[in-house]
């Protein structure tokens, strides 16, 4: 298959990115689909019947090479932790403009496709290009904040964390941006504040790996019973939540 | 389809010619030119069974003690014939990196399905052997020290017959001689293969999770070659067994008493201390190197131990499955390990990668050492293809920025990091004798690499231990731990251990090497011996290999 002669689907991204950019700021996407298959082909993608949704896409962009069915074979890819194949069709519905639904959302998933397939540049301007379309979301501010972290920047990374923040309704929302807001006081060896920090996240959404990141700052700070406690909610939350990394 | 779909993707793959900057970590291929042209074994590819893709390991050692590193791969074999593979290989370095294939004249004559190796001089007699880990029952090559090895294996007391991955030497009691520690895996039949699995959308053979795991194996060293098993006896059999893969032995507090570092795949690692009264009981969890920063068991695989915050204290780096981002875990002392992956700039870099072997090492003599990754998948190519993953894989090279790692771009660097394969374990050293590392590297059934590197930019310097001691049977000091320039204050101090059981299941030479960057005046080397004697060895010229020996006994 081509796929592995070929290095990632990445160089001239960016480029690309900037250039697609314009159109989805000055055109709004189509409330609904202007295809009828889209309908069938969203509920098949809905109950997860993955190699059903593929056939009906691929004839689809066979057809006619509409945006929306690469925006959706994208989608389908990345549900699926398959990042590196969802990037060359996010590329195509990129380069179909705002002609789908929800179109500007393919910015933000690129981005998520582009991070996991460890091209972080061209996942940080992913996501800039989505905080451009959606200045009220959380979601750009907070990926940024964590490419940020992983570069050094954590001044830039408090502020973008702290952004989100305000922005995300959600209470797990919340606690996950709490729960990174303690990494950042990690970072800057300020226990008291992470500790606070994690306090606040795991009231507010309890969470196995909050509860875990809580227990080793307790440790820290020499406060074992209380390291011990997060430590037993850690466990039982893991455990009832019955999470699984997929290997 | 395909074509549309392979034609975007050509299209806009990597740039490779983009950057004008130099080459900053140029590394040349001179296997062939150094005789050291061989294919491994390991199974099949595409794999079939987990058997297939574990194994790869190397030792880079002196056997001879003619001073320059040899070479032996172990070798795996085929599922047909998993007792009774194309055998193990060794190769004598004749000086100038060329080598001679000794495997016959040598007496090696191992043919089982081989997996990790642990090098020390484990009797004391100046030339360093080899205990060789199988499925099936694990080999101790001792060498004659005119290139032959003697076989021992259960006249040595190592009786067990189980997978075994890899093993490490180490002074466990604390009485002066080296133990020995083996990691087991799974309870595997190649005969009876558990069934197939699913992963990600895709059919994928089973194991290791899911297979009941193989509890590891600890000797005691007797003198005279003789050993005894005391996993029991020694606290180490008080865990659940698990699936190991990597261990390490070193003294991670200071405290003069070494620990046991444990890599298991796909669950909590161990780190073992050992109480007043000689028992060992696991710290990982407590300690906070068993999980990653969330909480979660990882699939480590290799281990890499530096100093990344010059604090003396050793920091343990492992590699990790795909979509799991590789995890260092900072030293902070007292028994604490943190996390910092993500803080120091290795998490998300590594996602798209399975890593494998890995080592810290300082490959253009800078005086900072980079961190390298050498990576590959363990599916099918078809398989990780229908996942958008790479079966073949190009290493990973951090350098230091600040406080941070930061890759070095593939496409602006050495044609080394352009290349993808499907590596498992490499070995790193002087061979060449020019100061800097090489690097010996090993693909899954694929071809043995030698890499030289060519960056001649700084100045460096090389230190080998001989404790002369009568009767000192660690006599290579395994264990200890070297500071460069103790005293100076230097801007990132520089601090190496002398241990085993790093990269993947494999043996690097147990030398401290430094790069020295522009300063090519003398340094000072303190020591601080298994035993926990420091000892300064002052006014040490650079670019030289210097072999220090222990003071005698007051």
């Amino acid at each position: 298959m081509l796929l592995a002669a070929c290095a990632p689907a990445t160089d001239g991204s960016i480029q690309r990115l900037d250039a697609a950019l314009p159109r989805f700021q000055s055109e709004d996407p189509p409330a609904k689909s202007v295809d009828e298959r889209a309908a069938a082909i969203r509920l098949l993608l809905g109950q997860a019947r993955w190699k059903s949704a593929q056939a009906e896409l691929e004839r689809w962009w066979q057809s006619e090479a509409a945006g929306e069915a690469a925006f959706l074979l994208g989608w389908m890819h990345h549900k699926q932790g398959h990042f590196a194949l969802a990037l060359p069709w996010l590329e195509r519905a990129l380069a179909a403009g705002p002609t789908y639904p929800k179109a500007r959302q393919v910015f933000f998933l690129f981005g998520r496709c582009l991070q996991e397939s460890g091209h972080l540049k061209e996942a940080r301007r992913a996501y800039e290009a989505d905080g451009l379309l959606y200045p009220e979301g959380g979601d750009s501010p907070f990926r940024l904040a964590l490419l940020d972290f992983e570069e050094g920047q954590l001044v830039s990374c408090e502020a973008r964390l702290i952004t989100a923040l305000e922005r995300f309704d959600t209470p797990r929302e919340k606690a996950k941006v709490l729960a990174h807001l303690a990494d950042l006081h990690l970072a800057r060896d300020e226990l008291g504040p992470a500790r606070a920090r994690l306090e606040e996240c795991v009231k507010l959404y309890p969470h196995y790996e909050a509860f875990y990141k809580l227990s080793k700052v307790c440790a820290r700070l020499g406060d074992e019973a209380a390291a011990q406690a997060a430590l037993e909610q850690h466990r039982y939350w893991r455990e009832r939540t019955q999470p699984s990394r997929g290997q | 389809m395909r074509g549309l779909i392979g034609s975007v993707l050509c299209g806009t793959g990597l740039a490779l010619a983009a950057c004008s900057e130099a080459e900053r970590f140029p590394m040349t291929d001179v296997t062939r030119e150094a005789g050291l042209e061989m294919t491994l074994t390991s199974g099949r590819t595409p794999a079939s069974q987990l058997l297939e893709v574990k194994g790869g390991s190397l030792a880079l050692f002196d056997s001879d003690a003619d001073g320059d590193l040899d070479v032996l791969v172990p070798n795996g074999a085929t599922l047909e014939s998993p007792t009774l593979g194309p055998g193990a290989r060794y190769f004598e370095n004749q000086g100038s990196m060329k080598f001679i294939d000794r495997t016959q004249s040598g007496a090696l004559n191992l043919r089982a399905w081989c997996f990790g190796c642990a090098v020390a001089d484990v009797d004391g007699d100046g030339f360093e052997d080899v205990f060789v880990t199988c499925w099936g029952t694990n080999v101790f090559l001792r060498s004659l020290g005119d290139g032959r090895f003697e076989h021992l294996g259960p006249d040595a007391g190592f009786e067990a017959s189980h997978w075994s991955t890899a093993a490490c030497w180490g002074d466990l009691d604390g009485d002066g001689d080296l133990d020995l520690y083996v990691a087991n895996y799974v309870v595997f039949d190649p005969g009876s293969p558990p069934e197939p699995t699913r992963f990600r959308g895709a059919d994928v053979f089973g194991g290791p999770v899911g297979l009941p795991a193989e509890p590891d194996e600890v000797y005691e060293n007797l003198g005279a070659g003789e050993f005894r098993e005391v996993s029991a006896l020694w606290g180490f059999r008080d865990v659940p067994a698990s699936y190991g893969l990597g261990v390490s032995i070193i003294d991670v507090d200071g405290d003069g008493v070494n620990e046991v570092i444990v890599g298991n795949d796909s669950q909590a690692n161990f780190l073992f201390r050992r109480d007043p009264a000689g028992r060992f009981e696991d710290e990982g969890q407590s300690s906070g190197i068993g999980l990653d920063e969330n909480g979660w068991g990882q699939a480590t695989m290799g281990i890499a131990i530096g100093d990344v915050n010059g604090d003396r204290l050793p920091d343990v780096f492992s590699t990790n499955f795909m979509a799991d981002p590789n995890t260092l875990h900072v030293n902070l002392g007292a028994g604490r390990f943190e996390d910092r992956s993500r803080r120091m700039g290795l998490a998300l870099e590594s996602m798209a990668s399975l890593g494998w072997a890995c080592a810290f090492l300082d490959l253009d003599l800078n005086g900072s050492e980079e961190l390298l990754v050498f990576n590959g998948h363990v599916y099918a190519r078809t398989t990780t293809e229908s996942m958008g993953w790479q079966h073949s894989q190009q290493p990973l090279l951090h350098e230091r920025v600040d406080q941070r790692f930061v890759r070095v771009n593939p496409a602006c660097d050495a044609g080394w990091l352009r290349e993808s394969h499907c590596d498992r374990g490499a070995a790193f050293g002087d061979l060449d004798g020019d100061g800097d590392l090489d690097i010996l590297v090993a693909e899954s059934n694929g071809p043995l690499r030698l890499l030289r590197n060519d960056a001649r930019r700084g100045n460096w310097m090389i230190v080998q231990l001989i404790d002369d001691r009568e009767g000192a049977t660690n006599r290579g000091g395994l264990g200890a731990r070297l500071v460069l320039d103790p005293e100076k204050g230097s801007r990132v101090e520089q601090t190496r251990w002398l241990v085993g059981g790093m990269s993947y299941q494999g043996a690097s030479p147990a030398r401290a090497h430094f790069g020295l960057g522009a300063d090519s005046g003398s340094h000072a080397v303190e020591v601080l011996w298994p035993d926990g004697r420091r000892q300064l060895f002052a006014d040490l010229a650079a670019n030289q290999v210097h072999v220090l020996h222990r003071e005698p006994a007051r």
